[in-house]
């Protein structure tokens, strides 16, 4: 319970740093943002009044302790365009890159793990060689181009699923499939190797020894245990997915955090840009976080120490 | 097992010499401009003439293929160069003098590393603005914490080895026993990490070019090409398939060549 609490303390200034950096890349572009929003043709007054709004006229440790305020008492700020409270266009997102990244989450556990255990049954042996050629090539293959891909053949050629947008679970499964199948590779790899070093391990040759059957030692015995390093890499991996969505969502029209960021960077709408990439750092940082308390809780050598 | 890895290796370098190929040998048989237009053989699949076709201004797509081959290659080896340089040197401060320089270096690379990488590049290269020059900038940015944080692993672990402290005690310095003695038994460790990363760049580079975010948008790269071929899925698919093969077979190459250049010089981590 102590070290919990000493890791959470732990998290503060990894909170601040993520923070202070976000703000840094946002404010210390060089060159007048206000140009860039309004273009050449703005006049002077026009500059001075987005200045006002967006706060830019004020000293940039004044504009740092307001950022601070504003945003831990949840304020990200206006829209440059709409207007809106930021907080409020991150929120109406939020639910769609969740739904993304949770589809994509269980179709690579539901591939990478039964493929990752069959393979360590022989290594290699023919299905073995197999998975691992294609899980080399999965982990190769980059979304700009598996979306594409994925589309071409099951929405063009085989028109099964939909194009892009956002509606029942057909919409759902390509733009998924798309994230999990670079995912599922790296977790075939890991669970394979994870297997294997605990088949060597002495509790399994106490096991066999007891005259316990084959099925019951690898997934009562070895399973369980090997499963343990794969929960670290899941963990580590929703980062990837969670900026993985960026693409995907931009290929498949998916209207969650991913394409906002995008569309903001292109509207130079920086009070969105700053909001969204705080809230994914923290969701990064909050993952990473919660995976490491798993990973105790789930070995039992952890728990002890 | 025997020997299984230099199949890899192999394979890895075959795959980037083809890419290498088409980057830079191609250019030399084939006499074709990439803007070049032909407006009477738009989307024009390919042909003995084009050999992977015209896009939708009728323009050669091998030779925008090309280019971004040319471009994807130099970003990454420009990105890698510079972030293992300069992981090498902070890695080695951090781990070899240890203490408050190791605490404070640390806490560093954690903040960095608290984002997601892309994430980071991709909020640099918006505030930056796009060049090829920023892109590199913003990736090295990011890079570098992964190559210190390995390096100083490895220099805690050497500096305390006999062969370290025998040098120490025959009145080395510290920047020779650092570079003398240190680093030649980091090259390895490194350049497995080199080249995976060149696969790491070359997916990052890819990406934030197919958003609008890497090199101009006029520059054909690979992810531009991608992103443009999207609006032709349909009626020219060639204009999409070729630029993704290039990508798969380079990445592909990169990490066959880590793969096995990983297992060569540590067999027992193959097994």
């Amino acid at each position: 319970m102590k070290g919990l609490v000493n890791r959470l303390l732990a998290l503060i200034p990894v909170l601040i740093g993520v923070g202070t950096m976000t703000f840094l890349i946002i404010h210390l572009v060089p060159g007048d943002p206000t140009d860039l929003i309004l273009g050449d043709q703005a006049s002077v007054i026009e500059k001075e009044q987005l200045k006002q709004q967006l706060g830019l006229d004020k000293p940039l440790l004044t504009q740092f302790s307001t950022f601070w305020t504003n945003t831990l008492s949840g304020d990200l700020g206006q829209s440059v365009y709409s207007r809106k409270p930021v907080a409020q266009l991150i929120m109406s997102r939020i639910p769609a890159t969740l739904e993304l990244t949770l589809g994509a989450m269980l179709m690579a556990l539901l591939i990478g793990i039964p493929i990752g255990v069959i393979s360590s049954i022989k290594p290699f042996g023919f299905v073995d060689l197999t998975s691992s050629i294609t899980s080399i090539l999965g982990i190769s293959l980059p979304g700009i181009f598996l979306g594409p891909v994925l589309i071409y053949f099951f929405s063009i050629r085989n028109p099964i699923f939909p194009v892009s947008g956002r509606g029942d679970l057909s919409y759902l499964f390509l733009p998924a499939l798309s994230l999990a199948i670079p995912l599922s590779a790296i977790l075939v790899r890991m669970t394979r190797a994870s297997m294997l070093e605990v088949i060597k391990e002495d509790f399994i040759k106490v096991a066999r020894s007891k005259g316990l059957s084959k099925k019951t030692i690898f997934f009562k015995h070895a399973l369980r245990n090997a499963l343990i390093p794969v929960i670290t890499i899941v963990g580590l991996q929703v980062g990837t997915l969670l900026t993985g969505t960026v693409i995907t969502e931009t290929i498949f029209d998916w209207p969650g955090l991913g394409t906002l960021l995008i569309d903001a960077i292109k509207q130079r709408d920086y009070p969105i840009v700053q909001g969204c990439i705080l809230l994914i750092a923290v969701i990064y940082v909050g993952v990473n976080f919660i995976t490491d308390i798993l990973y105790q809780w789930a070995d039992p050598k952890m728990r002890a120490s | 097992m025997s020997k299984k890895y230099f199949y890899f290796i192999y394979a890895g370098l075959f795959g980037i010499a083809l890419v290498l190929f088409i980057g830079f040998a191609l250019p030399l048989f084939f006499d074709f401009d990439p803007n070049q237009m032909n407006l009477e053989e738009q989307l024009k699949g390919p042909s003995a003439k084009h050999i992977m076709g015209q896009d939708e201004n009728g323009s050669d797509v091998l030779a925008k293929v090309s280019i971004g081959a040319r471009v994807s290659l130099s970003v990454a080896l420009f990105t890698v160069i510079f972030s293992a340089f300069i992981g090498l040197i902070i890695g080695s401060l951090s781990g070899f003098f240890g203490g408050k320089v190791d605490q404070i270096i640390m806490r560093f690379i954690d903040m960095v590393q608290a984002f997601p990488n892309f994430l980071l590049a991709l909020a640099l290269v918006a505030a930056l603005g796009p060049s090829i020059k920023n892109l590199i900038l913003a990736m090295v940015l990011t890079g570098w914490s992964g190559f210190a944080r390995l390096v100083r692993g490895e220099v805690l672990y050497i500096k305390e080895k006999e062969f370290v402290q025998g040098a120490r005690a025959l009145g080395a310095g510290n920047f020779r026993q650092i570079t003398k003695y240190i680093w030649p038994n980091l090259y390895g460790t490194l350049s497995v990490q080199a080249t995976f990363a060149m696969a790491g760049a070359i997916i990052t580079e890819s990406g934030l070019s197919f958003l609008g975010l890497g090199a101009p948008p006029t520059t054909p790269t690979w992810g531009a090409l991608l992103n443009s071929g999207r609006r032709f899925l349909e009626e020219a698919p060639h204009l999409s398939l070729f630029p993704g093969l290039a990508i798969i077979i380079f990445i592909l190459g990169f990490n066959l060549l880590g793969d096995g250049l990983r297992a060569y010089l540590d067999p027992k981590s193959a097994s």
